[in-house]
């Protein structure tokens, strides 16, 4: 080997820690700070999947969810692991089953000793944190200490109203006449992005829209009224909250199923709306090309499938959720459909996985950075379904396993078990557990939902 | 309890009990079946309207028809034990109903407790209560006026019952949307239960 001049040897030291750091030898957090994207993950409540003006409905117009889906990934295929808000709320922030993180139920308490958040880990990784909105989990206000903000609300037992409703701004409570919520959110939200600062961020802007009592802001009110609902199931009457058991839904016999799912839709325009301003804002600011924007709703609804006004019980509608990540400098062909099978609990890991962060061990879900990349289309063979009692909502206990053309339910009680179809029948009608299809599915269901439960069922 | 109608048959107990609270029982029964059979119907607009009908009918039976067996009772020359025990036949049998069906899901314990839940069996045994009142009074009225009847249309007793339902009702579902109400049943829910 022939003496080195000091220019070659420099030279070589550089090629050297590049190599290295090509090579996975330099630590990732090291290299990942040049490239930390922002984070807003947006949620809705209650949003249904097929609702968005690109999934073709009749009359909703939503261009800013139009837009995320043009210029981003849409998972068409994405559901929630319990359709319910509070367990579904902590499993996007924990990446983790109901029965993992703990919040079973809308009583059961979030432990603030026991969840760790995807906050955290953002936090040791260099960015500044934001919750923004609706918490609604039982028990105390949580004292995530990874948050640089922490707005929310309490009232209505953490549901919040539309209009004046009282939010806590880092601790403090703080009246807001006059304020229409998904505004006064969004407000907050753009507040925060406009920061200065040479940290990333994380903001997590949890809407209470579009959960009932729906109320849509003055300017929007009855903008639907005219619009022809022949689309609606078959199944579906003015006076579903009239039913056995169904009128915690509305108070009969006055607000009528129609009057309900315009308002809805009015107040899913309304959040829209706001969606479209913050996503102008990032062009504003410029940043829109380093900001991954995550959509998501915590879970379904029925407008009359099953003769139900409502989203606890596992079908179709109810599980599947919309899911939408736009990250210009992330994602390799935007404006694509993945049917690749999304959860609730992949938000946390991929979080972490765009930002470059440490993963969280206990997390159940995956990334889906591979899909956004396209590198690959499938996500999972199957996921689980829960859903614990939640008095006095009639329905039961349940837990089930889907996969993408079958799922298999359990319930409490006295209701037989399932098998159903997703593809052929996705109004899950017809019970195939008896039919000779069914049986010779149902060990291989049943090794599924153990395998995904392990031991943490009903024993039934 | 001094007897203050005068020329009110007390007839048989099958015409001054049975019959009346048996008709309003039957017919609750017969609605409940119909509402939970429409499905063969093919016609949207069809099915959609007698869904309708038949529900708020079911709805505005299930809320007023005490108020019609009570003075159907009332003029058969039931007592006050009877008729208010008639009265409330088809609201036990409706309550009856509600912890069979959600005891698909629920405990036992949690069945019965389910009928303290405002909605369901609660708001309409506590208005049934005031119905009753109403009834009464308008029936002392109607006997007074053809001078069948000695003492006052409007006492303590059924004013009393009725104010208390009037509150009671407002509390369950108007006070803040129903909201507290439900908070507190709730929080003794889980006292009991969790």
């Amino acid at each position: 080997m022939k003496n080195m001049t000091r220019r070659e040897l420099l030279s070589m030291t550089g090629k050297l820690a590049l190599g290295s750091a090509v090579a996975g030898i330099v630590p990732q957090s090291l290299l990942a700070k040049e490239q930390q994207p922002n984070i807003i993950f947006i949620l809705t409540d209650d949003q249904r999947w097929d609702h968005l003006g690109c999934m073709g409905h009749p009359f909703l117009k939503t261009p800013g969810m139009d837009r995320l889906a043009r210029e981003g990934v849409h998972f068409t295929n994405a559901f929630c692991t319990t359709s319910l808000c509070s367990p579904s709320r902590a499993s996007f922030l924990t990446g983790q089953y109901a029965h993992n993180h703990g919040v079973k139920d809308n009583l059961s308490a979030w432990d603030d000793e026991k969840n760790r958040t995807f906050f955290d880990n953002l936090k040791e990784a260099g960015y500044r944190n934001a919750f923004i909105g609706k918490w609604h989990m039982p028990g105390k206000m949580p004292k995530i200490k990874s948050l640089d903000r922490f707005i929310t609300f309490d009232a209505s037992g953490g549901q919040g109203y539309y209009y004046n409703c009282p939010l806590i701004i880092d601790g403090v409570r703080t009246e807001r006449p006059g304020k229409y919520i998904t505004t006064d959110l969004t407000d907050y939200a753009i507040e925060f992005i406009k920061e200065k600062s040479p940290k990333p961020f994380c903001l997590y802007l949890s809407h209470k829209a579009v959960h009932s009592p729906w109320r849509p802001p003055k300017d929007l009110d009855g903008i639907y009224k005219n619009e022809d609902l022949s689309f609606l199931p078959k199944e579906t009457f003015s006076f579903i909250s009239l039913l056995s058991g169904k009128a915690i839904e509305g108070a009969p016999p006055f607000k009528t199923t129609e009057r309900n799912y315009l308002r809805y839709c009015e107040s899913l325009t309304a959040f829209d709306r706001e969606l479209v301003r913050l996503l102008d804002e990032l062009d504003r600011l410029g940043i829109t090309q380093n900001t991954a924007v995550v959509l998501a709703s915590d879970n379904g609804y029925s407008w009359g499938e099953h003769m139900d006004v409502g989203k606890r019980e596992a079908s179709e509608v109810n599980l599947r959720i919309p899911f939408l990540v736009r990250y210009p400098k992330g994602i390799v062909n935007p404006g694509r459909r993945s049917e690749g099978m999304a959860l609730n609990i992949d938000l946390a890991p991929t979080l972490l996985d765009l930002a470059g962060a440490a993963p969280k061990k206990d997390s159940d879900g995956i990334s889906l950075k591979p899909v956004l990349l396209n590198r690959k289309e499938k996500v999972r063979e199957s996921f689980l379904y829960e859903y614990f009692k939640d008095y006095p909502y009639n329905v039961p206990e349940q837990f089930g396993v889907r996969t993408e053309s079958h799922i298999y339910m359990t319930y409490w009680g006295r209701r037989k078990d399932a098998i159903f179809d997703v593809n052929k029948d996705p109004g899950y009608k017809n019970n195939l557990i008896d039919t000779p299809q069914g049986k010779s599915m149902l060990p291989e269901m049943k090794r599924l939902l153990a395998q995904h439960l392990g031991g943490a069922g009903h024993g039934k | 309890m001094e007897n203050n109608y005068r020329g009110i048959e007390k007839t048989t107990f099958l015409k001054r009990f049975f019959i009346p609270a048996g008709t309003a029982l039957l017919g609750w029964l017969v609605l409940h079946f119909i509402s939970g059979h429409l499905g063969w119907i093919e016609n949207r607009l069809i099915y959609k309207a007698a869904m309708n009908v038949v529900h708020l009918v079911l709805f505005f039976y299930l809320l007023f028809n005490g108020f019609f067996v009570y003075r159907a009772m009332f003029m058969k020359g039931a007592g006050l034990a009877e008729r208010v025990a008639g009265s409330y036949l088809t609201p036990v049998a409706y309550a009856i109903k509600e912890i069979i069906r959600v005891s698909e899901f629920f405990t036992i314990g949690e069945s019965f407790f389910y009928c303290l839940l405002t909605y369901p069996v609660l708001g309409l045994f506590v208005w049934q209560a005031g119905l009753l009142a109403v009834s009464e009074m308008l029936c002392r009225k109607y006997y007074k006026k053809r001078n069948l009847y000695e003492g006052k249309a409007v006492t303590a007793a059924p004013l009393v019952i009725l104010i208390l339902s009037i509150i009671t009702i407002y509390f369950l579902f108007l006070y803040d949307d129903g909201g507290t109400a439900f908070y507190i049943y709730m929080e003794i829910y889980k006292m009991l239960f969790k």
